[in-house]
């Protein structure tokens, strides 16, 4: 099972960086994201992908953390990083959603800068096993 | 043509407290409460978990840790919220803040004996690509220009 993780983290990593410079440019073109706008319901398309994605991310790691050769630390931090991540997504996107000024991207951008860095956070973990 | 930027809320608040504490709490405001929430939570978790499991290891680099997980608790809550009293306690927070990434930066790299363990502000901010030492001072600039233009 170990061997879908690097791939799932690169996928996962690669989708939410490019979420991320999407977010980036509509703050700085000045274009708030507004549900009735079709390029918005796309994006939330992409994201419904990215957040399947970091569920089953999410499951596998929880069972990894407890399979695997790591210290109960690294057992306990990896499952809290995967356990969490899932959540960041829906929390920013529902937040942003609410403001209907171009910061509403900026939130949104918030949260898909911080799940490639928790992610990096478990990779970190992974390759310290035991 | 750029389209111009939506009011964010609908409803104009009626006192000039509202209307600080709406600006305070929207655009970029928003965004800066996002990162401090993102802070929060991971502050929180790496804290509970340092002092949880090795408390003993580095007692100063751990309780320093508590206490950056507060400070970034209190001033997401408070920057959310933006009543007179918030935006109060966000100040002083933010300060603390500033002063404590300053301090603590200051002795990581000075005194490394007193940090076996790196904390949040641990080589001001260092693992966190210096973010907390720029937060602080954009929550401040953030608290003076919304009490500015209300």
């Amino acid at each position: 099972m170990g061997a879908v993780f690097a791939p799932l983290s690169a996928t996962v990593t690669t989708a939410t960086l490019l979420g991320a410079l999407w977010t980036l440019a509509l703050v700085l073109a000045n274009r708030p994201m507004l549900l009735h706008k079709r390029s918005t319901r796309v994006f939330l398309g992409f994201l419904v992908v990215v957040e399947v994605v970091l569920l089953v991310q999410g499951g596998l790691s929880t069972v990894l953390a407890f399979t695997s050769e790591l210290t109960t630390d690294q057992s306990y931090t990896l499952a809290g990083y995967a356990l969490t991540l899932p959540f960041i997504v829906p929390l920013t996107v529902l937040w942003g959603l609410n403001d209907r000024s171009r910061w509403g991207a900026g939130v949104v951008l918030v949260g898909l800068v911080t799940v490639p860095a928790m992610i990096l956070r478990m990779n970190t973990v992974w390759a310290t096993r035991a | 043509m750029p389209e111009p930027e939506p009011r964010p809320e609908s409803a104009v608040p009626a006192t000039r407290e509202e209307r600080t504490a709406l600006a305070t709490r929207t655009g970029p405001g928003r965004a800066l409460v996002a990162v401090y929430a993102v802070f929060a939570i991971g502050a929180t978790a790496r804290s509970v978990e340092q002092i949880a499991t090795r408390f003993s290891n580095a007692p100063l680099a751990f309780l320093l840790s508590g206490l950056a997980a507060t400070v970034y608790v209190i001033a997401t809550y408070c920057l959310a919220r933006a009543s007179s009293t918030n935006r109060r306690i966000a100040g002083v927070s933010l300060v603390v803040e500033t002063l404590g990434v300053l301090v603590v930066g200051t002795l990581s790299l000075t005194s490394r004996d007193l940090f076996p363990e790196a904390t949040v502000w641990s080589d001001y901010g260092r693992g966190y690509l210096y973010i907390p030492v720029v937060l602080p001072v954009l929550g401040l600039l953030w608290l003076r220009r919304t009490s500015r233009t209300t």
